[in-house]
């Protein structure tokens, strides 16, 4: 019986640049702030190795020394200017991995179970990114008037998860450095580098929390669900 | 002047499958109230709107008047008429049971209503009227709040996103012009995810009008902890405290 070779994966997590953006991160949820969920999450994931932050202003330092429970190392990429920048200085400092899987750090309902279950489903893929099923109906809109329906099975909404093949991300991130490309975020720098992108359901609780609502919601669902959303 | 002859269809005939609940889900609590009785309550205030009909699973009709429109005292509500399998076959259902009146002309506008979004406002009903009885169709909609992708046929994702915008109801319809619509589509065995896309493929032109965050679609259950945080800013969003109280449960 052959064994399949374990996928070594990196976790990346892009840290804001804007103040509203890091002061998000800050918020606390059960006295907890939203980023030590996140991180926790990913601590907990075994195929997890060790965990790098991007950022594009200084500050971020002492993450390098707040050890998780898990004990995983932790690197930070000098700050550049621009994410794509910033992202470089990161894989310069990320210990070598077959996969990184890139995390929103505003994501305190991500579980390390979904994680699990991302990186499983992914497993062989290019690169894969968490999503779910539209729950509207989606108009094309010009001008004020409808143009058209968009079926409704063929869209999804993205959750800003998303693990890319190690070498395929570096050469892309290479290659937009190199064109002064400037897209939004890692998905569309996947597409602009034509890697193939999978697509695996995710959780509806997993929601962003940026407002305070937002923190009230997950302090709703962590009481209804007693842990992270799955 | 008065205004049009303005009837609203709530379609309350889904399953709730998404949601995995036992019940359907217009009848889960939402601040201690069905969720059905917090869509009804807009229009029941709404002195734009001068009528409701129900639609609903023909199994759910007694519950529906008993635990809902009894229950609250919601003097509009004209009708509750069988539903069918889908959506859309619920929204000709209603139509149909108005078709005399709206071949008379007695009702003028539509409005079709999704009774699991609860959180809507005179405001936005006006909006839709108002756009609806200018051009014949108009539906208030919002931009996508995240990053949607789109997997067309073949594999190919695109996310070129910024002419998209989710649809939401009430959707407004000059009365003979939907009608019209879905007795096209019938003969056509087109089924439309919504009522706009019916009117769309119709041929006719619709507004678009701005919808609100708030007016959201409980679907599956991380809505209700979302709704039961809207509920408790609706007095707010609604102009006033709801009706929706013990007294009038008891009355």
């Amino acid at each position: 019986m052959s064994i399949a070779p374990v996928e070594r994966t990196v976790a990346l997590i892009p840290l804001p640049s804007s103040r509203q953006g890091r002061d998000g991160l800050r918020l606390t949820i059960q006295g907890r702030s939203i980023l030590d969920w996140t991180v926790d999450a990913i601590d907990q994931v075994p195929e997890i190795a060790s965990l790098v932050f991007s950022c594009q202003q200084p500050g971020w330092a002492s993450l390098h020394d707040a050890a998780g429970a898990s004990g995983k190392a932790r690197y930070v990429g000098e700050p550049a200017s621009g994410w794509v920048a910033a992202l470089r200085r990161a894989l310069d400092v990320a210990p070598a991995s077959d996969r990184v899987l890139m995390q929103q750090p505003n994501r305190p309902l991500t579980s390390a179970a979904g994680l699990r279950s991302f990186l499983l489903a992914a497993k062989g893929q290019p690169a894969a990114a968490v999503v779910l099923p539209v729950k509207s109906t989606y108009k094309k809109v010009v001008d004020g008037r409808v143009c058209g329906t968009v079926p409704r099975d063929q869209l999804f909404q993205l959750q800003h998860t998303l693990v890319v093949d190690r070498r395929r991300l570096e050469d892309a991130v290479d290659a937009a450095l190199r064109n002064g490309w400037d897209g939004a975020d890692e998905f569309a720098l996947c597409q602009w580098a034509a890697i193939p992108i999978g697509l695996v359901r995710g959780s509806y609780f997993n929601l962003p929390v940026v407002r305070r609502t937002d923190v009230e919601f997950a302090e709703l669902t962590m009481a209804q669900h007693a842990q992270p959303a799955v | 002047m008065a205004g049009p002859y303005v009837v609203a269809i709530v379609l309350a005939a889904g399953a709730g499958k998404r949601m995995a609940a036992s019940v359907n889900k217009v009848f889960l609590p939402v601040a201690g109230r069905p969720i059905l009785a917090w869509s009804l309550e807009c229009f029941e205030r709404d002195r734009s709107v001068s009528e409701v009909i129900i639609v609903a699973a023909a199994s759910e009709i007694e519950e529906c008047r008993q635990r809902v429109v009894e229950q609250f005292g919601l003097k509009k509500v004209t009708a509750l008429v069988g539903g069918g399998p889908t959506r859309h076959d619920s929204e000709f259902c209603g139509l149909l049971h108005l078709q005399e009146r709206i071949d008379t002309g007695s009702v003028e506008i539509v409005l079709i209503h999704d009774a699991v979004r609860p959180f809507i406002t005179a405001p936005l009903v006006g909006r839709v009227i108002a756009e609806a009885v200018a051009g014949g169709a108009a539906i208030p909609c919002v931009r996508a709040a995240s990053t949607v992708v789109r997997a067309v046929p073949g594999g190919q994702l695109t996310t070129d996103s910024a002419d998209l915008y989710a649809a939401q109801t009430p959707q407004a319809f000059a009365a003979p012009l939907v009608l019209e619509a879905h007795r096209r589509a019938e003969t056509d065995g087109f089924k439309g995810s919504d009522t706009s896309s019916v009117v769309e493929q119709a041929g006719y032109t619709v507004a678009v009008v701005e919808g609100s965050y708030d007016n959201i679609k409980i679907t599956t259950a991380d809505d209700l902890i979302r709704a039961e945080q809207i509920a408790r800013n609706l007095p707010q969003l609604r102009g006033g405290p709801s009706f929706l109280t013990a007294e009038t449960a008891s009355a």
